[in-house]
């Protein structure tokens, strides 16, 4: 019965993983909750732009873009917490890791398994808010370059917020994974004002350390565009490029730590 | 015969508790398991068996001694793609189709999509599965499970199996399909470890069994040397057309009453002959004689002494 045994590549492991992931996903209701409420919201920005008489498609740029972002980050931070957590409590990873397979590989399947949730999340959203947006705006060609751009940095950001929810996920409860993933996520969406508290600060090493805060915590400013898109202003793709390369460092960061979390993980 | 699994001084240790105090389930253990061979792992609940099986198939690390597989460390991925590993309670994604979950198995085992594709139809029929593949997991009962899971840790066609509690929460009809399936893998010359607390399952398909008691390895070997030892009792069951006082006869170590008789038992072989030759004389109807297994803790007393 002797043979030649052959290892499975880390693409295969991941894509196998990631597969089962995104089947146990969009079985989860909460998926289809957020994106209700997400479709709900759009409709919602259309039904207030009626209403408006000046500009009335800022109102639907501003609510729709907001709306997908907001989607695909809870999607990402409601299933990435518990992401790890469940394959623990169910014990579902005992047979997969009995495989010849790493701990980090099966983290790295399950991580995609979200992304591609998210994914598909965005790219759903994304039609329906374009689709709006062009019925509402023919003449006014709000359409802009900039707003493509606002839309993938969200798609990044929500990327980064699942990193930071798996992170926490590797060893601790999903609980509280989701409160501190989304604490870290409204401190990181202001670290200007935590810096302009900073500055303010009479004490030295009060400032020191919120500036250091401020410097450690994920950076997610870096992905919001804000009055560019609703004014339609040219974004650099420096500034693109910097950002993404930023997001996918600190995704990178974070699973690898993650990975090493649960390498001490106990069955 | 070559030695496939090799386990050293094996000790294994846990945090628990509020003060995270280490708590000893493995004590020293040290076995080794010759290929081709059906090898018993006999314990009671907490006895440290399922930690062992976790150790064997490279779960965790043990605390102290080695676990070896093939000669390879038992997490290493060499070992790994050489063992099929069965848990106790089958925890699978229950939205998945028996065909689907072998489909993932089969990828992380190391197959191409072609040979899973091949695989699949030769190991759902080996645990006869075949008309359920289509069906989700979540409506398969217990022993389709098992099954299930029997055919997910042959996908890749291992050489060492290794079940933890194959027959656990079965019916009696389950448990002998199982045994049946364990034999039948065996004689394609798998080496088979498993674990049970059941003695008439292990005694009925191994060909040797280590004994575990509270993280400890209290004996190994053929199960009949084990069974074989200590006082033998038989139990004879008769009925009785006159009323006499059998408890009264001294070769009955004790007598029952029953709706349609007596049961007695009788300690040693002598004893029964003698015993039988009486009832006989007195034109005493035998139901039965019996002899009385040995139960595991039973068997475990007398190893331990």
């Amino acid at each position: 019965m002797k043979k030649q045994r052959k290892f499975p590549t880390i693409f295969r492991v991941i894509e196998a993983i990631g597969r089962v992931t995104f089947l146990e996903i969009v079985r989860d209701r909460i998926l289809y909750n957020i994106l209700v409420c997400a479709l709900l919201l759009l409709i919602l920005s259309f039904l207030a732009s009626s209403m408006s008489y000046i500009r009335p498609e800022r109102i639907i740029l501003d609510f729709g873009l907001s709306a997908v972002v907001l989607s695909c980050c809870l999607v990402g931070v409601l299933t990435g917490a518990g992401l790890l957590t469940k394959e623990f409590e169910r014990r579902t990873l005992y047979v997969a890791l009995s495989h010849p397979i790493t701990r980090t590989q099966f983290l790295l399947g399950k991580f995609a398994g979200l992304v591609a949730v998210i994914l598909v999340n965005w790219v759903l959203l994304s039609a329906v808010y374009l689709l709006i947006l062009s019925y509402v705006a023919e003449k006014t060609g709000v359409i802009s370059e900039t707003l493509g751009v606002g839309l993938l940095l969200g798609l990044i950001q929500s990327i980064m917020i699942s990193s930071v929810a798996v992170f926490f996920s590797s060893f601790s409860t999903t609980s509280l994974s989701v409160m501190v993933s989304i604490g870290l996520y409204l401190t990181g969406s202001n670290i200007s004002q935590l810096r302009l508290v900073a500055t303010r600060l009479k004490s030295p090493a009060g400032a020191f350390s919120i500036n250091a805060l401020a410097a450690v915590l994920p950076n997610f400013e870096y992905f919001n565009l804000g009055t560019q898109v609703t004014y339609g202003l040219p974004v650099s793709w420096r500034f693109v490029g910097l950002s993404v390369l930023y997001g996918l460092v600190v995704v990178g960061f974070l699973l690898l730590l993650a990975g090493v979390f649960i390498q001490g993980r106990e069955v | 015969m070559r030695t496939i699994l090799e386990i050293d001084q094996v000790s294994q240790s846990f945090r628990a508790g509020f003060w995270m105090r280490q708590a000893r389930v493995l004590n020293g253990v040290t076995l080794s398991v010759p290929e081709k061979s059906v090898f018993g792992f006999l314990g009671a609940n907490g006895a440290g068996k399922t930690t062992l099986i976790h150790l064997i198939s490279g779960l965790r690390k043990p605390t102290l001694g080695s676990v070896r597989v093939f000669g390879f460390d038992a997490s290493s991925i060499q070992a790994k793609s050489r063992i099929g590993y069965l848990p106790e309670r089958p925890y699978f994604y229950s939205y998945l189709t028996g065909e689907g979950l072998l489909r993932y198995f089969g990828a992380l085992a190391g197959l191409t999509s072609a040979q899973i594709r091949a695989r699949i139809p030769t190991v759902l029929s080996a645990v006869g599965m075949t008309e359920s593949r289509k069906i989700e997991l979540s409506r398969y009962s217990k022993g389709m499970l098992q099954r299930i899971g029997i055919a997910q840790a042959l996908i890749h066609d291992p050489e060492l199996l290794v079940l933890d509690e194959p027959m656990s929460g079965l019916d009696p009809l389950g448990r002998k399909e199982i045994r049946e399936l364990i034999l039948k893998l065996s004689s394609e010359g798998r080496t088979i470890f498993f674990s049970s607390h059941v003695i008439p399952d292990v005694e009925a398909i191994c060909d040797q069994v280590a004994l575990i008691q509270k993280g400890e390895l209290v004996g190994c070997g053929p199960i009949g040397q084990f069974l074989s030892e200590g006082p033998i009792q038989i139990e004879i069951g008769f009925k009785s057309e006159e009323n006499l006082d059998y408890a009264q006869w001294k070769e009955f170590d004790s007598v029952r009453r029953m709706s349609e008789g007596y049961r007695g038992i009788v300690g040693g072989q002598e004893a029964v002959n003698h015993v039988l030759a009486k009832l006989l004389k007195n034109k005493v109807q035998i139901l039965w004689v019996n002899p009385i297994r040995s139960s595991l803790e039973d068997l475990f007393a007398r190893t331990a002494k």
